[in-house]
């Protein structure tokens, strides 16, 4: 095999193992959260992880205007 | 047989990959506040480790080695690494509920776990046969479950432990204790 098919054949590879997991990623999204577990990641204090997808460090901060309202209404 | 025996041993003890190989220090450090998570999490890292070695091992031997791409062994065992963890998760999230319970929370930990690759890696790189794979893939994650199981132990004994001077708490006390560990582990040195 020539050293140019060999190059393409790897890109090939790698192009399938990548589609092969944003597939199996948007499934994964796709799937609802069992009863039960919907707050498996909201109840996650942190750990020393912080590369996990679940610390609280990696989610998405609220827009400042959410935490305004919120705090409306707690104050109600 | 006896080769077998010492690979599973040197695994566990001699070789072990958090006290001789200083990996997967993070979830030792995280997860081992509790004896239950510790257990939680060390059953989620033996599956994913046995199944992830098992599909990277036959990628390699069966499509990298035959075109002589060995050098995309790295990048392509992290992608099914992922890969194989976002099936897993949507497998138990769809067919076992109770499984995702107690076990779902610790499968985005163990996407970010070296240990995982380290095993699929090591497969490779040592020139295991299939059988030697499979001792090899068990037992690397038996070795990883004894000391964060017994690391959760001490430390829910320390962390409890009121005469503890403040900038002790935490995690410094923790790699105290991992140190010592490690340091009570070296005798196993002349074991294999």
């Amino acid at each position: 095999m020539s050293e140019t098919v060999r190059i393409i054949v790897a890109i090939a590879i790698m192009a399938v193992l990548i589609a092969l997991f944003f597939v199996s990623f948007l499934l994964n999204k796709k799937i609802p959260e069992p009863e039960g577990c919907r707050d498996l990641k909201k109840n996650c204090v942190g750990c020393g992880i912080l590369s996990c997808g679940s610390n609280p460090a990696n989610q998405p901060a609220k827009p400042k205007t959410e935490e305004k309202e919120e705090g409306k209404n707690n104050v109600v | 047989m006896s080769g077998i025996l010492v690979l599973a041993i040197g695994a566990i003890f001699v070789n072990n990959v958090i006290l001789s190989r200083f990996l997967g220090i993070c979830p030792l450090l995280g997860v081992s506040k509790k004896t239950e998570n510790a257990l939680g999490m060390s059953y989620a890292l033996i599956f994913v480790v046995v199944f992830s070695a098992l599909l990277s091992y036959g990628f390699y031997w069966l499509v990298l080695a035959p075109l002589h791409l060995e050098y995309l062994a790295l990048t392509s065992f992290i992608l099914i690494i992922a890969a194989f963890v976002q099936f897993v998760e949507m497998f138990l999230k769809k067919y076992m509920v109770g499984l995702y319970k107690a076990l779902g929370i610790y499968l985005p930990l163990i996407t970010t776990n070296c240990i995982v690759l380290l095993v699929a890696l090591d497969n490779v790189s040592l020139g295991f046969n299939f059988l030697e794979m499979l001792v090899y893939s068990i037992a690397v994650p038996l070795g990883y479950m004894m000391i964060i199981v017994i690391f959760s132990v001490i430390r829910t004994r320390v962390d409890g432990n009121h005469k503890l001077p403040t900038p002790f708490r935490g995690n410094a006390i923790a790699l105290i204790l991992a140190a010592l560990m490690a340091l009570a582990f070296v005798g196993f040195g002349g074991l294999v």
